[in-house]
C-alpha cells in the first residue's frame, strides 16, 4: 500500500499530465517533428471523409479542392494564432486561457460551445460507424434494415465508453495504430481512384446536388472549408501547450490541421464525385473493390471509435471546469458526455443529413470567439497575460470583470452569431448578397473582434477601474512586451505571490 | 443508517488525504506560476515580425487570392 505522501505526489502528477496545471517547458513533449506528426495524426481523422462528401454535393473536383484547401488553411490560421501563442507561452489549457477575455465565469459559456462541438462530432462520427457496419453487411451479401445504423451508434457509444474509461494509455495505443493506418488507407484509395478513373474523369465529374447558382455553390463550399478550419479551435490549445517553442506551436497546426486535413478531404471529394454518393462508407467498395473496399470499411469503422474516444476524452477533461463535476469520478464525466449523444441512436439518418449545418455551426460559434481572442491577445494585451489571475477566483482579480463575466466579449460573441445567421442560413443554404463575396465566417470573426477591441479600448480610457481591466496587477507581469513580437524583453523577477482563491 | 466507527474513521482518512492532495496541487500550481512568470522569454522561442508577415501572407492573403482566382 502506498504512503499518503506518495499518493499525494501521484495525484499532483496526474493533475499536471491530464488536468489543468500549466505545463512547464521541460514537461512539454513536442519538438518540431513531434508537433508536425501529432498535428497530422489529429488532422487525418474520419471526419475528413465527411467534409469531402459534403463538398461533393455542390461543386466539382477543381473548385472543391480550391475551396477546401484555401478555406481550411484560412480558418485554422484565424482560430489558432491567439490560443497557440498564449497557451504555448504559459502552458495553459484552452478554457483557462479563455478566462482572460471572457472572465472566470464567462469562460464557462465558451465551455458549453466546446462540449456541444465535441458531442456533435462524436454523434456524427458514430452514425458513420453505423453506416459502415451496414455497408459491410451489404458488401457481404446481407440486406440489413436501417435499424442497423441506430444499433451501430449504440454499439459505438458503448465501445467509446470502454476505450475512454480504460485510460489514456489504451487510447494512445489505439491512436498510434489508427492514425498511420488511416494515412496508408487514404493513399491506397487515392492511388486506386486515379488508376481506375484517371484525373480527367474526376475533374469532369458533376456535383451531386448543386444549387442553381454556381457562384453560391462555390462560396458555400469555401464557407464550409473555413468552418472546418474553425472547428479546430477546441484542440489547438491542447497541442500548443505541449510544444517547446512558439514556431512549433503555430506552423505545424496551420500546415497539418489546415493543409493536411484539406488534402485528405479532397480524396473523399474525388471519390464521392466519381461514385455519386456523399456517404464515405458507400464509395469504398466501388473504388477499392470487394476485398480492399471491405478492408477499408472495417478500418474506417475502427477509426471512428478511436476518433470518438478522443473527442469524448477532451470533453470529459473540459467538464472538470464545472464545479459540481470537478470531483466526480472519471466514468461519470464520460457517461454525461455520451448520454448527450443518445439522440443519434434514434434519429441517425436525420441528424447525419444535418451534418453540413453542424459544420457551419462551428463557424457560427468559433469565428466570433477566435476574433475576440485575437483582438484581446494581440491588440489589447500585446501578448502578455496575468497568469496568476487566471487561477484566482478573487473578485479583485484581473479576469473577474463584472461578477466573473466580461460582457463586452460575451456581447461581441452574440453579435458575431447574429451576423453569421443574417448572412447565411446553414439549414436552408440561403445567403445574403454580402455572403457572395465575404462568406459568413470571416465577417463573424472580424466584426466581433473589432467591436470587442473598440469597446475595451473605450473602457480603458474611461474609469480607473476599467483601466484595471487591462493593466496587469502589480507584480503580476514580468515586464512589458515588445508590440507584435510576443517577447517580454527586460523581464524582472516578480515578487513572491500566493493565490487568494485558487480555482484549480 | 448511521456509519460505523470504522467507516467514519475511513471517511475521515479519505477526506484528509483529499484535502492534502488539494493543498499539494495548489502549492504546485503556485510553483509553476512563479517559474512560468519569471522564465526567460528566449526559452519559449521567437515569433517576431517576420513570422507574422509570412503567416499573414501565406495563410490569409494567399488563400483569399486562390479563392478569387478559382472562382466560377
Amino acid at each position: 500500500m502506498s504512503s499518503p505522501s506518495a499518493g499525494t505526489a501521484e495525484i499532483v502528477r496526474q493533475e499536471s499530465l491530464f488536468g489543468r496545471l500549466p505545463l512547464l517547458p521541460e514537461e512539454r513533449e513536442y519538438g518540431t517533428l513531434g508537433a508536425h506528426a501529432t498535428c497530422f495524426a489529429y488532422a487525418v481523422a474520419t471526419w475528413c471523409f465527411m467534409f469531402g462528401g459534403y463538398a461533393a454535393r455542390l461543386v466539382g473536383a477543381v473548385q472543391g479542392t480550391i475551396c477546401l484547401v484555401a478555406g481550411s488553411v484560412l480558418g485554422v490560421f484565424l482560430t489558432t494564432m491567439a490560443p497557440s501563442l498564449a497557451c504555448q507561452r504559459y502552458g495553459l489549457e484552452q478554457i483557462d486561457y479563455c478566462k482572460t477575455a471572457f472572465g472566470q465565469r464567462g469562460s464557462k459559456i465558451i465551455l458549453i460551445f466546446y462540449v456541444v462541438n465535441q458531442v456533435g462530432w462524436t454523434g456524427l462520427i458514430l452514425v458513420m460507424f453505423g453506416n459502415g457496419l451496414r455497408n459491410i453487411l451489404r458488401a457481404l451479401g446481407y440486406r440489413p434494415g436501417t435499424w442497423v445504423v441506430g444499433a451501430g451508434v449504440a454499439l459505438g457509444l458503448w465501445l467509446t465508453y470502454l476505450l475512454v474509461t480504460r485510460g489514456v494509455h489504451l487510447l494512445n495505443v489505439s491512436n498510434a495504430f489508427i492514425a498511420p493506418s488511416l494515412v496508408v488507407m487514404t493513399v491506397v484509395m487515392f492511388t486506386m481512384l486515379l488508376w481506375k478513373h484517371g484525373w480527367h474523369e474526376i475533374a469532369l465529374a458533376r456535383p451531386l446536388r448543386p444549387l442553381a447558382d454556381p457562384w453560391l455553390n462555390y462560396m458555400i463550399v469555401f464557407e464550409w472549408g473555413v468552418a472546418a478550419g474553425f472547428s479546430w479551435w477546441a484542440g489547438v490549445g491542447f497541442l500548443a501547450r505541449n510544444t517547446g517553442t512558439r514556431r512549433n506551436a503555430v506552423y505545424p497546426e496551420i500546415l497539418q490541421l489546415g493543409l493536411g486535413m484539406a488534402l485528405v478531404c479532397c480524396v473523399s471529394l474525388f471519390s464521392s464525385l466519381v461514385v455519386h454518393t456523399d456517404d464515405p462508407t458507400e464509395w469504398m467498395v466501388p473504388i477499392g473493390g470487394m476485398v480492399m473496399g471491405i478492408m477499408a470499411l472495417v478500418f474506417v469503422v475502427l477509426a471512428n471509435i478511436s476518433t470518438s474516444a478522443v473527442a469524448i476524452f477532451t470533453c470529459g477533461l473540459a467538464l472538470r471546469h464545472i464545479g459540481l463535476l470537478r470531483s466526480r469520478p472519471w466514468w461519470h464525466l464520460v457517461l454525461w458526455a455520451l448520454v448527450a449523444c443518445v439522440p443519434f441512436v434514434f434519429w441517425p439518418e436525420q441528424l447525419y443529413d444535418m451534418g453540413n449545418a453542424f459544420l457551419a455551426y462551428n463557424g457560427t460559434m468559433y469565428a466570433p470567439i477566435s476574433g475576440i481572442l485575437f483582438a484581446d491577445l494581440v491588440f489589447l494585451r500585446r501578448g502578455r497575460l496575468n497568469v496568476w489571475d487566471i487561477f484566482d477566483d478573487d473578485p479583485r482579480g484581473e479576469y473577474h470583470y463584472s461578477r466573473g463575466f466580461n460582457w463586452p466579449a460575451l456581447v461581441s460573441v452574440l453579435i458575431g452569431e447574429v451576423l453569421y445567421l443574417y448572412l447565411f442560413d446553414p439549414l436552408a443554404l440561403t445567403a445574403h448578397p454580402v455572403f457572395r463575396w465575404a462568406t459568413a465566417s470571416l465577417p463573424a470573426c472580424i466584426v466581433p473582434g473589432l467591436v470587442y477591441w473598440g469597446w475595451m479600448a473605450a473602457l480603458r480610457r474611461g474609469t480607473p477601474a476599467a483601466r484595471g481591466i487591462l493593466a496587469p496587477a502589480p507584480g503580476a507581469g514580468p515586464g512589458a512586451a515588445v508590440p507584435g513580437e510576443f517577447a517580454l524583453a527586460g523581464a524582472a523577477p516578480a515578487p513572491a505571490r500566493r493565490l487568494r482563491r485558487p480555482n484549480i | 443508517m448511521r456509519p460505523t466507527m470504522a467507516q467514519s474513521s475511513a471517511s475521515d482518512e479519505t477526506g484528509d488525504r483529499r484535502e492534502a492532495a488539494a493543498e499539494a496541487i495548489v502549492r504546485d500550481l503556485e510553483r509553476r506560476l512563479r517559474i512560468l512568470e519569471s522564465a526567460d522569454e528566449e526559452r519559449f522561442g521567437e515569433f517576431g515580425a517576420l513570422d507574422w508577415t509570412v503567416s499573414v501572407l501565406a495563410f490569409l492573403v494567399a488563400p483569399l487570392v486562390l479563392v478569387w482566382w478559382g472562382a466560377p
